[in-house]
């Protein structure tokens, strides 16, 4: 295989022409992108052959598209490559004008709160944006203000317009002929450990403190050696034991 | 008066038949209405590979055996289960949860094993024989890789084994939250009782699986399932019981249970499953016993079958190809006053039929099928329609007779316990929905801290179960307890009909409501009810009520 096709093969979704307008942000972003670790995996990621970036198998086979994605912070990023990648994510999709009739980002700021450092370090929430004509990197970064949103561990992100329907498919099945910009799930947030490709759903409206609680439930985990310890169940209170 | 939210339906459902780009290319502002995203085309677009089908033998589960108490470190602790003193266990278990691979089929490439989630090294795991009076206690270990490690990527090796629909307090239920991470242990305690001590509350064939939030349907579908059957001295498990009281259904090797799985296979016979189907998720190979469209020996006398669909998501009905009808003893492990004479069994996900096929009228040599032939072409419910001939389930191969036939299939098994309207306490209504992109009861997504209803112990309630939906149908499922359906869609329940007996799912349909009088009797605690489309379970169509002492209900 040469080369070139190995390329393509591996970076499904990246064009040349969008690595090059990929390359073209990075000369100005990489070392700026707030995310911790992004600036790592961005030298990573074009210091090496692309064969090394082969995504781990997703859901139903699919796989996270590399499109090149603006952040409300006015950065462009590879969506998996490095964003996505050996990452515990929440990701989900939005709008600004969806939010004002279905409002769930008010919820995961507070979720933000609870996970606190966590958050930029074990955990990363992506919202992504159905609606790129309007939804302005300027636009997002004022809403993310108005949230509170802490750019270490949450971005907003803006996809062109024509790679909305492959990030959606990516975490999706689209009904036939429905168009991304009537996503029917805005109640909905994938949850995954990208590099294990295991992932479940919350409710975006879900109480912060059960939100929380399950990025650890898809952590990689070291194999059990020993004795298995009892979980439960728990001594019973006085007034239940008494038969 | 149409509501929006109704008009809305209606052009999902239009749209559906139509082409739905229109539909939703003018109803932008109210996205949240449309139902959750998914249509699985996955069986059209990539098949599984064949598997030639009634090559494979059935797989007959071996009856669970009890180790002595002495093994285990630490031991059961009475103070950590309710009635633990009252009813001391007599048999203990212990079940080890792992993973390997499974062979669903002889023909490449399913001959090379398929990775599987199962107890004590097979799926279904081994089938539990249990006695009334005689309670038990089940130590179950989690023996699962951790993720990252799991070659079953799309599960989740965290578990809590609930067995459906037992008798048993709810730190022995399996409710979602009492999970177990590899490495960990939990103890069940069953204590054999039938509800309110009431011989006619019991309940014969169940089921135990796993519960776990946000994981059931992966997990169970990865083989984290198995029968669970309970005798007593009418339904005594011994075709030749002298007793007067035994009714003398075919035993031993001529009671078989049947579990039915549709799974979807990869090009390198390992296991398909898409988390991100909110519909419900389907597959293209029948499997029994977990074995693809298996054939099975039959003698030329009567055998009782118990069939259970496994899930996750589709719905079956069930003929013979000759033509025979079933004889049907139970519904949902309850028996029916007296068996019922069908043509079809129509089973949603997690419901139970106990049959009788008789097999004498076949000469050696004759051949079989069970067919289902319900349609159903994505997980949001069944068309209605029936397929001719449907896919086939699995093939009856009939040999000659090796003994004489003493079993025997009685007239009257028992009636069903009488509804006093009189003890209920409360109404309450569970409208099934969905909520941007999320399956909801009553607009709300699952909370398990949040207790949805306070049941007083010792009283009766009526619950109204209804489906908003008018393009799916939702199978729930209320544990603890089984309940008497009175009233369906406006009409009572017909005495001798399919709804006259005790269950503990429901099958609703497009726009179904449904009425049914339950009891909560003998132990405290929280317990949940769920739609059993464990896609749907999956997607926080789950309620928790607690059974709180008298005088403290809400």
């Amino acid at each position: 295989m040469s080369s070139k096709q190995k390329e393509e093969r591996s970076a499904e979704g990246t064009s040349q022409g969008a690595r090059r307008e990929l390359l073209k942000g990075l000369a100005v972003g990489a070392m700026a992108l707030p995310l911790a670790g992004v600036a790592k995996a961005a030298t990573g990621t074009l210091g090496q052959s692309p064969a090394h970036c082969a995504p781990p198998p997703q859901p139903g086979g699919r796989v996270l598209p590399n499109v090149v994605v603006e952040t409300h912070e006015g950065q462009k990023a590879l969506f998996y490559n490095e964003l996505l990648r050996g990452r515990i994510v929440g990701v989900h999709f939005m709008s600004i004008a969806a939010d004002a009739t279905y409002p769930v980002i008010g919820n995961l700021a507070k979720t933000q709160a609870l996970l606190g450092d966590r958050l930029g370090k074990d955990v990363f929430f992506f919202s992504i944006s159905t609606d790129p004509e309007n939804d302005t990197p300027e636009r997002l970064k004022e809403f993310a203000l108005e949230h509170g949103i802490n750019s270490r561990g949450w971005l907003l992100l803006r996809p062109r317009p024509e790679d909305v329907p492959k990030i959606h498919a990516s975490l999706f099945r689209p009904r036939p002929g429905a168009h991304i910009a009537e996503d029917c799930s805005p109640g909905l947030v994938r949850y995954g450990n990208v590099e294990a490709g295991l992932w479940g759903s919350f409710p975006a409206r879900d109480v912060p403190e059960n939100i929380v609680r399950r990025f650890s439930w898809v952590k990689t985990r070291e194999p059990f050696n020993g004795t298995p310890k009892r979980r439960g169940p728990a001594v019973l209170p006085p007034h239940l034991r008494a038969s | 008066m149409a509501t929006r939210r109704d008009v809305l339906k209606l052009g999902v459902a239009g749209g559906s038949a139509l082409g739905g780009a229109m539909f939703f290319g003018t109803q932008r502002a109210k996205a949240q209405l449309c139902p959750p995203d998914g249509t699985p085309p996955v069986l059209e677009v990539a098949p599984s590979p064949p598997a030639t089908p009634f090559r494979a033998p059935l797989f007959v589960m071996p009856v669970n055996q009890p180790v002595p108490r002495s093994s285990f470190n630490p031991p059961p602790d009475p103070h950590r289960h309710q009635r633990f003193s009252e009813f001391p266990p007599q048999k203990f278990y212990r079940m080890v949860e792992s993973e390997f691979r499974w062979v669903y089929h002889p023909d490449p490439p399913y001959d090379a094993g398929s990775y599987s989630w199962g107890f004590n090294g097979i799926t279904p795991g081994p089938t539990y024989h249990n006695r009334y009076g005689q309670p038990l206690f089940t130590r179950r270990i989690n023996n699962l890789p951790p993720v990252g490690v799991s070659k079953v990527t799309w599960a989740l090796p965290s578990t809590t084994i609930h067995a459906h629909n037992m008798h048993t307090a709810s730190e022995s239920d399996g409710i979602p939250m009492d999970y177990i991470d590899p490495g960990e242990f939990w103890d069940h305690h069953y204590a054999m009782f039938p509800a309110g001590n009431d011989p006619l509350e019991k309940l014969h064939t169940l089921w135990y699986h796993d519960h776990r939030q946000d994981f059931t349907a992966p997990n169970v579908y990865a083989g984290l399932s198995g029968f669970f059957l309970n005798f007593d001295q009418q339904d005594s498990g011994d075709e030749h019981d002298p007793s007067p009281y035994a009714w003398n259904l075919p035993s031993g090797r001529y009671d078989v249970p049947l579990m039915l799985h549709d799974v979807q296979f990869g090009a390198d016979g390992q296991i398909i499953f898409d988390n991100f189907l909110t519909d419900g998720w389907l597959g293209d190979q029948m499997t029994v016993n977990r074995r693809i469209s298996p054939f099975f020996e039959v003698e030329a006398r009567k055998y009782r079958f118990r069939l259970l669909n496994g899930g996750p998501s589709r719905f079956y009905e069930l003929f013979l190809s000759t033509g025979q009808k079933f004889t049907v003893l139970t519904n949902d492990g309850n028996f029916y006053e007296s068996p019922l004479e069908q043509d079809s069994l129509q089973i949603s996900v997690a419901q139970r039929q106990d049959v009788i096929i008789d097999f004498s009228r076949y000469s050696p040599g004759d051949q079989i099928i069970l067919y289902n032939r319900l349609e159903q072409t994505n997980g949001r419910g069944p068309t209605g329609r029936l397929l001719d001939p449907g896919y086939p389930m699995m093939r009856f191969d009939v040999v000659p007779r090796t003994r004489p036939d003493r079993s025997k299939v009685p007239d009257f098994f028992r009636p069903q316990p009488k509804i006093d309207f009189g003890e209920v306490r409360r109404h309450r209504t569970w409208v099934f929905d969905y909520d941007g992109g999320m399956w909801t009861v009553n607009g709300k997504i699952f909370d398990p801290n949040r207790i949805d209803a306070g049941i007083e112990q010792g009283t009766a309630e009526i619950w109204t179960i209804r489906n908003a939906g008018s393009t799916w149908s939702h199978p729930i499922h209320t544990h603890f307890e089984e309940f008497q359906i009175f009233e369906k869609n406006g009409r009572k329940i017909r005495p001798g009909s399919r709804l006259d007996v005790k269950k503990d799912v429901i099958s609703l349909g497009p726009g179904d409501e449904v009425k049914f009088f339950g009891r909560w009797r003998d132990f405290l605690g929280r317990h949940v009810m769920h739609c059993h489309n464990v896609v749907h379970e999956d997607h926080a169509m789950m309620i928790r009520w607690d059974i709180v002492p008298p005088g403290q209900g809400f």
